[in-house]
């Protein structure tokens, strides 16, 4: 058994584990599930130090493969999953933001044992969804996720958890079926006669290598796409909603306030740490691959898109009172710069928005906590309610500037590597109109200072508000929650060459594909 | 072909003698001592399955018995496997219920095994004279048991809708079945096959038994509930008895849609052979009544308060799916409704079990009575749950893998049609999400009212706690390992197109 | 005039259609259950008089088992419709909406 599979599974191992801890020492469960979220760290480490020593001429490593599901024919779904930088990375910091998520969890009271249970099966779907390499496999642990955040919201959840739940799991699951549409799509489009495809049809590095080989000659629907011009075209677009929502693009993105102001505070980290990352991975590995030349054709509405997620995002995020609401938006804005640099189909777009998968990651996940935070101790969000917090909790107002300097995009601090190289490389973009994109977006970092600089102000600064008097400050364990994500946002601000390292040969891979077809 | 090899329905007659000794039984035995017949009965269906799971491995080929009338191939010892374990699960609910009910135990448990002893027949079903004996065998004995709750206006109710409009689709069938023999001259199902009669179809002379196809498949179309014979659905499955309606959403479905993939094999498919033009328009008109199925059944139910309503519209739902099967018309389609069909077994039974359970607590069906499931029975909420998410075909369970070849099949026949029905199924896919969540939101996201009677069920019967965890079990399994039941379908499938 | 088969699709045509008038219209659950029976042995008559001109005589005997299923049907419903008499005291199949939704 590979680490890999390891990593997959022993939240599943914990999971049987905490379904037989007995009703009365249901305390038990969480130190199981803790202890399990350590173990998964430390096999996602390993799992993401491979990644740095793929050795030439391979793309994955940790690669195992095992025949699932034979219908017959070339029907035949694999147990398939590899690592390659990219998903070595997600992998990494699912594994990391599992270890402070657990710790936030520890507030949790109702109902431990389903509590535990349902956040173990999350990242085994999520872990699995980073490695699969078979897109059906991807498909199944997609949806395997959905179910436990569902429940996650819905049980553990605010006032609003009910509505926000079954929306989030409708929207999920409106975009999803749009993707097996188009797994079977690109399925049958390849098995047909004449398509000379001689992989496996459910293979994303085999697709990905048909899709290069194919290049101008009509892509892997060339089959198709002689007859109906249309379909990969309407296949592509079909994937990138699937993927939009979980992102979330404007306009996918009504689901996401509603699901984080209503989420616990650990759910609320892993939601934007981790799920959003899916959606930017999704596009990254099965959409852009599969249909670089349909990607070149629609970098301009892509580009619009994030655009406007940037901008509207940020107006929105302005407008909040709630904190927590604020963030929700802020992670719209910033999920958007994702967008622009994989429209801008440069090697420093792709940087950026590689980059921002991860940092913002983790300082949307330390932002989720810091909220959470305050919330315990004031039971209430609104921004206009507190005031002079660092007086009262220096160690916790400093954590606090730091996420969301970092979220600003100061340079120094990890956030500013991701927008730079975006911004930097959606200005080179390859389609006409980039620069005018590019201006407009930029707006979005102004917006995204004046609201951040103004939560400091109405939180930190000022008169010590008389209702947040008796605050005590961080505790231990709610310091080292946040610690683990802090390292990082300061370390890759400083030095983000690692981080660029692990995922290069990705993208000189991808810039190949994309490049072969543009030029 | 033409001998009588009577041994070769044994589970037939097992059945039947059983039945005849718990009749037996019954009337020597006072009302309140019924133990004997429902042994008698248990006994009974548990050889017969037995029997047909030990045929099945001695299987060559097609064997014939009663002169060509009766046939056992792989597709009959799947089904008649599928409807043993069917009965034994409804056996185990009633088992169950019946604790509640004063009298009429033995009539209930010799009704159950008369109607298992149709599906059996159904499974083997040779020629239109069987077919009609055996579907009336089910169908009257399902009359009773809808209307069994004596007491309830609701269920005397049910029982009068059901056999106005079940006696109505079997006088359809019946002529439909005169049609054809008129059309002809032979009530064998391989007669049809093989005279020529797909050139009668395809063409205007073909008329009397064009006819007499599309009256049959009205019959038909009635048994498993599509559009537009479906009005009967939701009312008979409110108004019944609760192991009486899982009956009735597994057993009878599967019988319909046995006869109706042996009905269109027989019809349509040598017509489908030929490549005739006749074939394209009736692969329409059997989409188009299961688009129709889906969005009825779907769309139904998401205003349903009544969970056993709730689940009388999702069954529709279910078959229009199947249907969607049907209308693919090749070894994938079927290979699909038979998946489709065992997924469906261990799913739906699974939820009417927790059904019969709750109910015999609470005394209601409505959905906001299952509020705090979660919390006083995590283990009934579980299966409830898996068995719901199943139904709506949430990955990796078995409900999923169903609907998922039943889409492969009819997008692989790659015309507008099919796209335009796979596209119908994926909206009823996520209609059918919604109403599904909500009874889960309410098991588990809603609190139950103080003092109400929602509470912890405890002295749950050994076969019922079996059923539910071979349902549970069984909803993984075949969402995980898909191929030991794959081959099982295909070599059924594959049985049934060699006719 | 010598009597064809097709006089006998006739009698059975018309037959088939008064049966299907009376189950729409008819509102006493006794009518729409004659009425259901009329369109069973309009079937019949269809099948004894294929068999009879064209085939073998196996539908005819069909015949005989469909008149069987045909009165075991009648006294299951009238058992029903009795049962809903004694909870009514009428018999209207209009009025039997206690079900709907």
């Amino acid at each position: 058994m590979s680490a890999l599979t390891f990593a997959i599974f022993a939240p599943i191992v914990g999971m049987i584990a905490i379904l037989f801890v007995k009703k009365e020492e249901a305390e038990k469960a969480k130190t199981i599930g803790f202890l399990t979220s350590l173990v998964m760290f430390a096999a996602c480490t390993y799992v993401a130090w491979q990644c740095f020593h793929i050795p030439e001429g391979q793309q994955y490593v940790l690669e195992s493969k095992a025949l699932w599901i034979d219908l017959g024919g070339s029907f035949q779904v694999h147990y398939h999953i590899g690592v390659d930088g990219l998903s070595g990375m997600l992998i990494f910091l699912t594994g990391l933001l599992s270890v402070c998520a657990a710790l936030a969890s520890f507030t949790i009271k109702q109902s431990v044992r389903g509590y535990w249970a349902m956040f173990l099966l999350l990242h085994c779907g999520v872990i699995g969804t980073f490695a699969s390499l078979d897109m059906f496999l991807f498909y199944v642990f997609w949806e395997i996720m959905l179910l436990p955040m569902y429940f996650l919201i819905g049980v553990w959840g605010g006032p609003r958890r009910i509505y926000a739940a079954i929306k989030f799991f409708l929207y999920t699951l409106f975009g999803s079926i749009f993707l097996l549409a188009g797994i079977l799509i690109v399925y049958f489009a390849v098995t047909a006669e004449g398509s000379g495809f001689t992989g496996n049809p459910f293979s994303i590095p085999d697709l990905t290598d048909y899709a290069l080989a194919m290049k101008g000659s009509g892509g892997i629907l060339h089959n198709f796409a002689s007859s109906l011009s249309w379909i990969p075209t309407a296949v592509f677009w079909g994937m990138f909603v699937a993927f939009a929502v979980k992102v979330p693009v404007f306009p996918f993105h009504t689901w996401l306030p509603d699901a984080h102001v209503e989420a616990p505070t650990p759910i609320s980290v892993i939601l934007a740490g981790i799920l959003l990352k899916l959606g930017g991975y999704g596009m990254l590995r099965i959409n852009f691959p599969l249909f670089p030349e349909v990607l070149a054709d629609s970098a301009f509405i892509i580009g619009t898109l994030g655009c406007i997620s940037i901008v509207y995002g940020a107006l929105v995020a302005m407008a909040q009172t709630d904190f927590k609401k604020m963030v929700a938006y802020s992670s719209v804005s910033h999920m958007g710069f994702c967008l622009l640099g994989f429209a801008s189909m440069t090697s420093e777009g792709m940087n950026g928005a590689i980059l921002q998968l991860f940092n913002h990651g983790t300082i949307s996940g330390m932002l989720f906590l810091v909220v959470g935070v305050v919330y315990e101790r004031a039971h209430h969000r609104d921004l206009n309610r507190f005031g002079g917090l660092m007086w009262r909790m220096p160690v916790y107002a400093t954590i606090s500037s730091i996420a969301i300097f970092a979220s600003i995009g100061l340079p120094g601090l990890s956030g500013f590597w991701g927008e730079f190289l975006s911004f930097a490389g959606s200005f080179k973009g390859l389609y006409s109109g980039a620069k005018i994109i590019t201006v407009i977006a930029t707006l979005g970092l102004v917006f995204t200072a004046a609201y951040y600089l103004r939560a400091i102000q109405k939180v930190f600064l000022g008169k010590t508000n008389p209702a947040c008097e008796q605050f005590p400050d961080l505790d231990k364990r709610e310091f080292w929650m946040i610690m683990p994500l802090l390292v990082p946002t300061i370390l890759f601000g400083i030095y983000p060459k690692y981080l660029i390292e692990i995922y290069q040969p990705f993208v000189e891979s991808f810039m190949t594909l994309v490049a072969k077809v543009g030029a | 072909m033409n001998e009588w090899n009577i041994g070769l329905a044994m589970p037939e007659w097992i059945l039947a003698i059983s039945a005849l000794v718990a009749l037996f039984l019954d009337a020597r035995t006072p009302y309140h001592r019924k133990e004997g017949v429902g042994n008698a009965v248990w006994i009974g269906v548990i050889v017969a399955t037995l029997w047909s799971i030990m045929q099945g491995f001695g299987l060559d080929g097609k064997e014939y018995a009663f002169r060509g009338r009766y046939g056992l191939d792989a597709f009959s010892v799947l089904f008649k496997v599928i409807f043993g374990i069917t009965a034994m699960f409804v056996m185990a609910m009633s088992d169950t219920w019946l604790k509640r009910v004063d009298r009429g135990h033995g009539e209930f448990r010799l009704l159950t095994i008369f109607a298992t002893m149709g599906m059996f027949f159904v499974a083997s079903v040779e020629d239109f004279a069987t077919l009609f004996v055996a579907l009336e065998l089910i169908t009257v004995s399902f009359y009773c048991l809808t209307a069994f709750k004596r007491n309830d206006v609701r269920s005397i109710e049910a029982g009068i809708k059901y056999i106005v409009l079940g006696a109505l689709a079997s006088a359809f069938l019946l002529l439909g079945i005169a049609f054809i023999y008129g059309a002809t001259g032979s009530l064998l199902l391989r007669d049809l096959a093989s005279s020529g009669a797909a050139d009668q179809i395809g063409h205007a002379g073909g008329a009397l038994l064009q006819f007499g196809v599309l009256l049959t498949l009205v019959g038909l179309g009635f048994k498993i509930a599509a559009v537009p014979f479906q009005v009967w659905t939701p009312d008979v499955y409110e108004g019944a008895a609760s192991p009486v309606t899982a009956f009735l959403s597994m057993g009878s479905k599967a019988a319909g849609f046995v006869l109706l993939l042996k009905v269109v094999r027989a019809c349509l498919g040598p017509m489908a052979d030929s490549g005739l033009a006749a074939a394209s328009s009736w692969g329409a008109l059997i989409a188009l009544l299961a688009g129709l199925t889906i969005l009825y059944g779907n769309l139904g139910a998401m205003w349903q308060g009544n969970l056993k309503r709730l689940l009388g519209y999702s069954s529709i739902g279910h078959a229009g799916y199947l249907l969607m099967g049907v209308m693919a018309f090749n070894h994938a389609g079927f290979t699909a409704i038979l998946y489709y069909l065992m997924a469906y077994l261990f799913t739906v039974l699974g939820v009417f079990a927790v059904v019969v359970l709750v109910n015999g607590l609470t005394k209601s069906h409505r959905v906001d009575d299952y509020a705090g499931l979660g919390r006083t029975n995590p283990f009934l909420a579980l299966v409830l749950t898996c068995g719901l998410l199943s139904l709506a075909g949430v990955p990796p369970l078995a409900g999923f893998f169903g609907k998922f070849l039943i889409f492969r099949a009819v997008i692989a026949k790659g015309t507008v049609v099919a796209y335009s029905l796979a596209a119908v199924g994926s909206l009823g896919v996520v209609v059918s999400m919604y109403y599904y969540l909500c009874v889960v939101k309410r098991i588990y996201m809603h609190e139950a009212p103080e003092n109400g009677p929602m509470k912890t069920i405890s002295g749950i019967s050994r076969p019922m706690m079996a059923v539910l965890w071979i349902c549970l079990i069984g909803i993984f399994v075949l969402g995980f390992f898909v191929q030991p039941f794959m081959s099982l379908a295909e070599q059924a499938a594959s049985a049934l197109l060699a006719g | 005039m010598s009597i064809g088969p097709y006089h006998y699709l006739g009698l059975a045509a018309a037959l088939f259609a008064i049966g299907v008038i009376g189950v729409v219209t008819r509102r006493n659950a006794i009518g729409v259950l004659i009425g259901v029976e009329l369109m069973l042995n309009a079937a019949n008559i269809n099948l004894v008089a294929f068999s009879r001109f064209s085939g073998g005589l196996d539908a005819q005997i069909f015949a005989i088992f469909v008149i069987v299923i045909a009165a075991a049907e009648a006294a299951v419903a009238l058992a029903i419709i009795l049962q809903l008499f004694e909870k009514r005291s009428d018999v209207d199949v209009d009025r039997a909406r206690t079900l709907r939704g």
